[in-house]
């Protein structure tokens, strides 16, 4: 008979799925949407994650040499915690899952969620596992990154009642240096948009100025125009008449980490080409309406879904 | 190729572009899953959960054989309770 518990957290830059799918958080706009990150198959090692991209913990990073900008994510806690019985063994307990990000001693982003552990065996020769999956991002802002200083995640389970479900804490330490400044410029600025050399720039709803290096597509444009094409990606011609097509676009789910259930903004083709500064998710994307007359977005940063 | 308009993010809202805030936080936030197994075999996935990220904890999937042996322990009803959304078979 047994009982056993504990955690695996890590911090990485992205997370490979075991349906295949990778989720990618460095360099990413914050809050993006991110198709079937919580789907997949199950296995005893990993849960729901085939395996890490970037493990960063204990180790030093100099952030502005990245070209972190803010509104970039830069990291994510995942943490997977287990309780395991055995041999007619039996936990029943209720518990908090508590994933934070600190900065020294302060904490700056944290999540508490409440989860009841119950797993038993029927009898010798059986063993039953309860696994929760959790993961935490954190990114260049004002109030997460935003000095050169150790951050930190910290994971761990509160007793709450019942049997001990509690797991200690364990903090993933790394350092982050030539951390960029996150001020911000002006309001009056927000949703500004222009091309300057190769690249499209734009002021976005947290007033920090984005800058989108696109793909050379051809030439013999006017410089200066604006457009979306029959793949509904933005289009942008630069200074010299060069012709540049955004690196990705992402047809606009209903949920921040994935996609749920909600109709898909469809407002129609009659609004093709309407582009704004969006106040949704993170507020640091363009959201326009594609040809099909979908919601699509897209912005700095790389595509969280590669 | 559509030439741009560009709005404000007001004026998107009041043409209805905007997808309706209340539609976001219903992703997911987190997993958790039971697994049963013989000692040196496979494991056999007995229940599946999720987490919204606007807190609602929803059970997708629960292995008759799990239901059975909550059932025998008295605490079925009570380990259902903390669900938000449960399968139809359950109910």
């Amino acid at each position: 008979m047994g009982i056993y518990k504990g955690q695996t957290p890590h911090i990485v830059e992205g997370l490979y799925m075991c349906n295949g799918k990778y989720h990618k958080v460095w360099k990413t706009n914050f809050n993006m949407p991110v198709s079937y990150l919580w789907c997949g198959n199950y296995t005893m090692c990993h849960g729901w994650v085939s395996s890490y991209d970037g493990i960063m913990e204990s180790t030093s990073r100099a952030l502005a040499a990245n070209g972190i900008c803010p509104g970039f994510e830069v990291a994510e806690s995942i943490v997977t915690y287990w309780w395991c019985v055995t041999d007619g063994s039996s936990l029943v307990g209720n518990g908090c899952l508590r994933q934070c990000w600190t900065r020294g001693s302060t904490v700056f982003v944290s999540a508490a969620t409440p989860a009841y552990i119950n797993i038993s065996t029927p009898g010798p020769g059986y063993w039953q596992w309860q696994f929760w999956q959790m993961a935490y991002m954190t990114g260049l802002d004002s109030d997460e990154v935003c000095i050169d200083s150790y951050y930190c995640a910290d994971t761990r389970v509160q007793q709450v009642s019942g049997n001990d479900v509690s797991i200690p804490n364990c903090n993933l330490n790394l350092y982050w240096g030539d951390v960029p400044s996150t001020a911000r410029c002006s309001s009056t600025y927000m949703g500004t948009i222009w091309v300057d050399g190769s690249d499209l720039h734009f002021i976005n709803r947290n007033c920090w100025e984005h800058k989108m290096i696109g793909n050379y597509i051809g030439s013999g444009g006017t410089p200066g125009a604006i457009y979306i094409d029959t793949n509904h990606y933005i289009n942008w011609v630069g200074c010299t008449g060069n012709i540049y097509r955004a690196c990705w676009r992402l047809c606009q789910f209903c949920s921040t980490f994935s996609n749920s259930s909600g109709p898909n903004p469809n407002p129609g083709a009659g609004y093709a080409g309407a582009l704004w500064m969006d106040g949704e998710f993170g507020w640091t994307h363009l959201a326009y309406i594609g040809c099909d007359g979908a919601k699509y977005i897209t912005g700095a940063g790389r595509d969280p879904i590669e | 190729m559509i030439p741009v308009k560009i709005l404000t993010s007001e004026e998107a809202e009041r043409l209805g572009l905007k997808k309706p805030t209340k539609k976001s936080g219903f992703g997911i936030k987190g997993v958790g899953c039971v697994v049963q197994g013989k000692h040196g075999g496979e494991g056999k996935l007995m229940e599946e959960i999720i987490l919204r990220e606007n807190g609602d904890l929803e059970l997708v999937f629960m292995d008759p054989e799990r239901e059975k042996e909550l059932k025998s322990r008295r605490q079925f009803t009570g380990y259902l309770k903390q669900f938000t959304k449960i399968p139809e078979g359950l109910k």
